[in-house]
């Protein structure tokens, strides 16, 4: 499995670049993985979406649906887009160390 | 190297290999034999040269290679797309140039123009499989949807094949000058192919490599148009040609398309329900696009009173030859009377609004009172197999421009769906899985006749226990 480095610790991840343990995550993995999605500054914003993510993957174990992730974040999904370029499911879940969606995040 | 003794079975006339067996196979294999007898004591024709007769078996000593060599060399390059073609533009091709062949259009013959890998398509036909693998979607950062990849199960002859999915204007009306623009695009990144309206009612840009996805999307959307139509979100939309180019229809159903298209644009670009949903429109009920059968949601030109009868075109009509009398008697309400005095009579509340006598007589238009019947549910695929769609509301003034109230109700709808359907459930799925009574109460709508499956042929009515138990009490 390849690994890489965020702020001088090494991470496991799968192929497509989730990191593979979510209990390790913390605001500099958010920070490191940024610049490989195309975003180049994280504002309060992207924190809104990423913490909503990993506190309700910590509460129930899976990604919510998109409907869910909108209403409570009050973005609707072109503004997701806007601030993940490539999109709720490979960008924000990615950045909130999720493991990769199944789902329709 | 070990040699082994090859039995081909060979068209006597051009030579072209049928079927091929090793000598130790037909030994040992019952059914292989069993299979080579039946072959060489029947009469065929030959895929290549279409020649029948006998098959003629050749026996020869070939080196024995690795078992399940592919017959054809590994492209050197790795990317997407068209790649590996050139070596195999020169292989032949005997199954396809028998397709070619005639006076009717070939598709084999135009695929063979271009950079499709033929091979493709040649060996499907020759192992009776297709040797396409799965599909998926391309994640393109800044593009939800549009563009999709279809892997390949023979990665040595091609590594698969990226798309786009461009979404058409109103009517499937192009101009030969954007169509040139379009194809100068398929020319330069793609397989130098259109597939002109697929089934959607799209046009998809079939093989273009990964690097080539960005520039190509950015032409497709210099030149106006767009791309989108993929995932769980609304599909591209289908409608009859409507005002454009039909006297039957009963609303614009071009000018409600881009209506639809300026207010909906954003959930056919971004997937965001629990499976894909499909709509079209048609003018009328004779129902040209088959949206009954097929969209989850449809929109149907429907009129309230009795047809417009010009009595005098009838009489004309009926002059000339026309049989009015079987045609009243196939009327399935019963509402035609014709006397050849008094002309044509047509019953207001008899008539079911079939469109029969519209169709076939020539004087007689749909009325007046004219607009919009929303029914939801229709599929051919999904959890329970193909459904006919139900009628959610049976009347709705169109009125245009921005058919505010029928877009109000369509997204009343869908929020109903977006909120209580599983995922990846069709709209036809969820409403036979939570039942139609709660359905249409979730849906909040009035109570009408039309609601029922089959209406004027199904007199029982669903009450609720309350209610017929106070009618008991009294």
């Amino acid at each position: 499995m390849p690994t890489i480095t965020l702020s001088g610790e090494p991470f496991e991840v799968d192929e497509d670049g989730f990191i593979q343990d979510p209990a390790r995550w913390n605001e500099s993995v958010a920070k490191g993985l940024a610049s490989e999605e195309g975003i180049t500054e994280l504002t309060e914003d992207h924190w809104k979406v990423i913490r909503f993510l990993h506190n309700y993957y910590a509460q129930f174990g899976s990604a919510p649906m998109v409907r869910k992730l909108s209403k409570e974040t009050g973005f609707d999904l072109k503004t997701i887009y806007k601030l993940f370029p490539t999109g709720p499911a490979k960008g924000a879940c990615k950045l909130a160390g999720l493991p990769k969606p199944t789902g329709c995040v | 190297m070990p040699t082994m003794e090859k039995i081909k079975l060979c068209c006597a006339k051009c030579g072209f290999v049928i079927e091929e067996y090793t000598a130790e196979e037909l030994a040992a294999v019952p059914r292989k034999a069993k299979r080579y007898q039946y072959l060489k004591n029947k009469s065929s024709i030959c895929p290549s040269c279409l020649a029948s007769g006998r098959l003629s078996d050749i026996r020869v000593n070939e080196e024995s290679g690795p078992v399940g060599a592919p017959r054809v060399a590994a492209p050197a390059s790795s990317t997407a797309a068209p790649v590996g073609h050139e070596e195999h533009a020169v292989s032949p091709t005997p199954m396809m140039d028998a397709m070619s062949q005639g006076r009717f259009p070939s598709h084999a013959a135009e695929l063979k123009k271009t950079k499709y890998p033929v091979q493709m398509y040649e060996q499907a036909l020759q192992k009776r499989r297709t040797q396409w693998g799965y599909g998926g979607y391309v994640s393109l950062p800044g593009v939800a949807s549009g563009v999709l990849v279809r892997s390949s199960a023979r990665p040595e002859i091609t590594k698969g094949s990226n798309f786009v999915r461009i979404m058409d204007p109103c009517g499937n009306f192009f101009s030969t000058a954007s169509m040139r623009g379009l194809c100068d695009i398929a020319d330069k990144y793609a397989y130098g192919l259109l597939h002109l309206l697929s089934t959607g009612g799209d046009l998809e840009l079939l093989g273009i490599p990964t690097e080539n996805l960005k520039p190509a999307v950015e032409e497709i959307t210099n030149l106006g148009f767009d791309i989108g139509s993929t995932g769980d979100d609304y599909r591209t939309s289908e409608e009859c040609i409507g005002p454009a180019k039909c006297d039957l229809t009963l609303y614009d159903t071009l000018g409600l398309r881009a209506a639809w298209y300026k207010r909906f644009l954003d959930d056919v670009q971004y997937p965001r329900f629990p499976h894909k949903i499909k709509c079209k429109f048609a003018g009328c009920p004779n129902d040209c696009v088959r949206g009954c059968q097929k969209a989850d949601i449809f929109l149907c030109g429907v009129y309230r009173d009795a047809p417009q009868v010009d009595q005098q075109k009838v009489a004309k009509w009926v002059e000339a030859g026309g049989d009015i009398t079987t045609v009243c008697s196939r009327c399935p309400g019963q509402a035609m009377q014709w006397e050849s005095g008094k002309g044509l009579r047509i019953d207001e509340d008899s008539c079911m609004h079939c469109m029969y006598c519209s169709n076939k007589v020539p004087g007689v238009r749909p009325g007046g009172d004219r607009g919009v019947a929303v029914l939801v549910g229709g599929k051919l695929r999904g959890k329970f197999g193909p459904m006919l769609s139900r009628v959610l509301v049976p009347f709705i003034k169109a009125e245009g421009p921005d058919y505010k109230e029928v877009f109000d109700c369509i997204e009343k709808f869908t929020e109903v769906y977006d909120a209580n359907a599983r995922k990846k459930e069709r709209v036809g799925d969820f409403i036979l899985r939570i039942g139609i009574d709660e359905f249409y109460k979730l849906s909040g709508v009035e109570p009408a006749p039309q609601l029922l499956a089959q209406p004027r042929t199904n007199f029982f009515c669903h009450w609720e226990v309350e209610e017929v138990m106070d009618e008991r009490k009294r």
